[in-house]
């Protein structure tokens, strides 16, 4: 018996004006008790997949479903599915205590089996004596919260996060990802969020979906993701690589020469899953790339010109001209011999391994 | 540079420790305030207390008739009329006959407390150009009308013989002080006074209650509504704004007449056979009134609606409330300041309504601003107008507590 999906997107598009696709033959899984996080740029469908699956818009082809059952003809509030709103959509005229009990008096829960369960959930984000305090009298974080504890509170099938933590400064972002990541665990309920933020991806998530343009690029473990780009757009997205478009002189799978225009001829790596196209290109990763006097050692070595610089703490980030590309370079400091100043001839170098040869979308 | 920085500060200090103007922005704030609160104290509140104060003044009486108020004091009123109070009548009289328009007020004054008495007054005049001789006052009085004789018009002036008096309000809420000061209900043709009180205030009360239940869902269709359509609505409400509230009212007298559009066409279409009376009536006041208003509850309303967060209602279905329940609990309460605002705007402006029940409806329909006109500009008693407009302020005074008193109490919001 082949295990169903738990919720499982069928060739889903979507448009809203019949003329372009926002959503575009949409296949993915979610697994039950995963956190999976849609990452993308703006405007590439996350929010539309999330809306679809919480039953707020309707595919337009293809169908959602959920344990192989179609969420089509399922209203959006029997749906039970808990979602947390970049803005958390907290109730302003509703206390606290009043905003978590909603989901359990709209399930016909009463008295203090909705005192009991509106405390335990509160407990759960750290809130216990807000109960009785308005939303506008809340902090940032503390909203997020309480969003949170209202999502959770009646035990949903599913919880939906739009852009979770958007609203929030740095540090309490950080420190929310850590919190959201420890609900998911002790509720093993399954997460969905959108995000655009990579590291906001990274450090939540159990499986990424790549978006853009309304396709999915990828689906694959956090660490898979980071690790074997399937497209170069993925590889730009997760973890700051340069791309340069290239063309294969070798064929096969493994060590292979590319030749890349202005640049020459390079030794890059071509993992077999990629297939053969005439629009490829290769990606180094901005830390991988080492500076001078290292890089006199590289199968990949280029000069240019420093066209940028920039001081990230313990690092440096070199931005160098070499013919008409742009490559940044991401170094610690301590690498350095000469801190290179603007204008200055500047020496890279990468090895093969580092540089994949990826189709280009 | 330090040491600037330091004449600053010191300067500051010396700003703050005149606590008399605030600091100098503070002060420069109340210059800038000064013109339009003066405008506001001459133009506004000067006449409306000099308005309202009418409807307690009763120096009228003391002025034309001092000794006749002197000699009332002394009269028992449980006696017959004396000789003392006809000759103090008659000076008072004879002094008033030599101003121009004096016999005139008087009559004025005491037809208000006893109606028909302004032509006692006025052969009373007449006859005194002839001067009296050897009679007595009283006689004299008697002959020239039977009503001096009687109790009655001496028992009105003892009775109101003070500076103020509380006869305009009571008669406005049907009532009447007897002369031993204790409250009786006024006689049948007095008490119409009242009932128009509480139509007005049962009018204002439909015509709010209306406007709101129509303008509700029109509010929603501009606030959510398709852009396409927006426009075409919006254009529908704001256009009876453009044209003044006497034309409109006007249009409705046109549509409404006997033999005027609606009839027509509703004899045209065979629905009613004769022409309806639709002119003249309860209901075709509300339906100018509303008409005419409906603009005031709809914009508000439909400021308050494009203010809430689609995902508001998106995390109430989520919750799983109802559609019905996500509304009622979550789109109304935020919909409530909109609503308090409009149900204002529409209620004072109810309440002071003139010219449309003027001209679309019948004598029973009117309210209290028509009967304000009427004493101002038909039968000239100021006292009357004016207590009539201290109710129509009362109600709207009433109305805005009732209102802010709901908001601050219902809206967590605003406290705190
Ligand atoms: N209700 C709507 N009507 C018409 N177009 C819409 C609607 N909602 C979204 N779109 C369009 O669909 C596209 C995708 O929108 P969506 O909100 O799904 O993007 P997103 O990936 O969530 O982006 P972001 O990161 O900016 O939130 C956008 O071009 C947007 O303009
Ligand atoms: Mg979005």
């Amino acid at each position: 018996m082949s295990r169903q999906p738990f919720i499982s997107f069928n060739s889903v598009s979507k448009s809203y004006d019949h003329d372009r696709w926002v959503v575009e033959d949409l296949c993915l899984d979610v697994r039950e008790g995963e956190f999976l996080t849609l990452l993308g740029p703006s405007g590439s469908g996350k929010s539309t997949t999330l809306m679809m699956l919480a039953g707020f818009e309707q595919p337009t082809t293809g169908d959602i479903l959920r344990r192989g059952r179609s969420l089509h003809s399922i209203a959006p509030h029997k749906r039970n599915i808990g979602i947390v709103f970049q803005d958390y959509a907290l109730f302003p005229h509703m206390k606290i205590g009043d905003n978590i009990g909603y989901p359990l008096r709209m399930r016909g829960l009463r008295g203090a089996d909705v005192a009991r369960k509106v405390e335990k959930a509160l407990d759960m984000v750290d809130m216990s004596n807000l109960s009785s305090r308005y939303p506008h009298q809340l902090s940032g974080g503390q909203r997020q919260r309480v969003a949170l504890a209202r999502a959770l509170v009646f035990d949903p099938d599913l919880v939906l996060l739009d852009e979770p933590l958007g609203a929030l400064d740095n540090q309490l972002r950080i420190r929310m990802q850590a919190e959201i990541k420890r609900l998911h665990a002790a509720t093993g309920v399954t997460f969905v969020a959108v995000t655009h933020d990579q590291n906001e991806a990274l450090s939540m998530s159990d499986r990424i979906a790549i978006f853009n343009n309304g396709r999915v690029q990828q689906i694959d473990e956090t660490r898979k993701i980071y690790d074997q780009p399937a497209t170069a757009f993925v590889a730009q997205f997760i973890g700051d690589s340069n791309i340069l478009p290239a063309q294969l002189v070798d064929h096969g799978a493994g060590q292979v020469r590319v030749t890349v225009a202005d640049m020459g001829t390079l030794l890059a790596t071509k993992q077999t899953l990629t297939p053969e196209g005439a629009n490829m290109a290769v990606a180094i990763r901005q830390e991988r790339i080492v500076v001078s006097p290292v890089a006199a050692n590289c199968d990949n070595r280029f000069s240019g010109q420093v066209s940028e610089l920039a001081f990230l703490g313990d690092q440096i980030r070199v931005q160098i001209h070499i013919g008409d590309h742009r490559i940044n370079v991401r170094r610690p400091i301590s690498e350095f011999v000469e801190i290179p100043t603007e204008g200055d001839w500047f020496e890279v170098g990468w090895s093969p391994t580092d540089c994949w040869v990826l189709p280009e979308t | 540079m330090i040491e600037a920085a330091a004449k600053y500060a010191h300067s500051a200090t010396w700003w703050q420790r005149t606590k008399l103007f605030g600091d100098r922005s503070n002060r420069a704030a109340w210059l800038l305030l000064l013109p339009s609160m003066v405008l506001v104290a001459l133009a506004f509140l000067m006449p409306l207390g000099g308005f309202l104060w009418r409807a307690v003044d009763n120096s009228a009486l003391s002025r034309k008739l001092p000794a006749t108020i002197e000699a009332v004091q002394m009269w028992d009123h449980r006696t017959e009329p004396t000789e003392t109070l006809a000759a103090a009548m008659m000076s008072d009289l004879a002094t008033q006959a030599e101003q121009r328009g004096g016999m005139a007020a008087v009559a004025r004054e005491l037809n208000d407390l006893l109606p028909s008495f302004r032509n006692v007054i006025m052969r009373t005049g007449r006859a005194l150009t002839q001067p009296p001789q050897t009679v007595s006052a009283m006689e004299w009085l008697g002959a020239v009308d039977q009503q001096w004789r009687e109790p009655d018009v001496w028992i009105a002036v003892k009775s109101n013989d003070g500076y103020l008096t509380d006869r305009y309000l009571l008669t406005t809420l049907g009532l009447e002080r007897s002369i031993d000061k204790g409250l009786t209900r006024a006689s049948v043709d007095k008490r119409i006074y009242a009932d128009v009180l509480v139509r007005t205030l049962w009018m204002s009360f439909v015509v709010t209650a209306a406007t709101l239940l129509l303008a509700y869902p029109l509010a929603y269709a501009l606030a959510h509504a398709p852009s396409r359509w927006r426009g075409l609505v919006l254009c529908a409400i704001m256009l009876p704004f453009l044209t003044s509230l006497l034309v409109r009212t006007l249009a409705w007298v046109i549509i409404l007449q006997k033999h005027g559009v609606l009839n027509q066409l509703l004899i045209g279409t065979g629905i009613a056979e004769r022409p309806l009376s639709l002119l003249y009536t309860r209901g075709a006041v509300y339906l100018g009134m509303i008409h005419i208003l409906l603009p005031f509850m709809v914009l508000p309303i439909r400021n308050s609606m494009q203010r809430i967060p689609p995902s508001h209602m998106k995390a109430a279905l989520s919750l799983g409330a109802t559609p019905l329940r996500a509304f009622l609990n979550v789109y109304l309460p935020a919909t409530l300041p909109g609503i308090g605002a409009g149900v204002l705007i529409v209620g004072v402006l109810t309440l002071g309504f003139y010219i449309t029940p003027e001209f679309l409806g019948g004598s029973k329909d009117q309210m209290v601003s028509y009967f304000v006109s009427f004493f101002t500009n038909r039968s000239v008693n100021w006292g009357m107008a004016s207590a009539m407009g201290i109710w129509l302020l009362v109600l709207a005074v009433a109305l805005v507590g009732t209102l802010r008193w709901l908001t601050q109490h219902f809206n967590p919001e605003r406290q705190g």
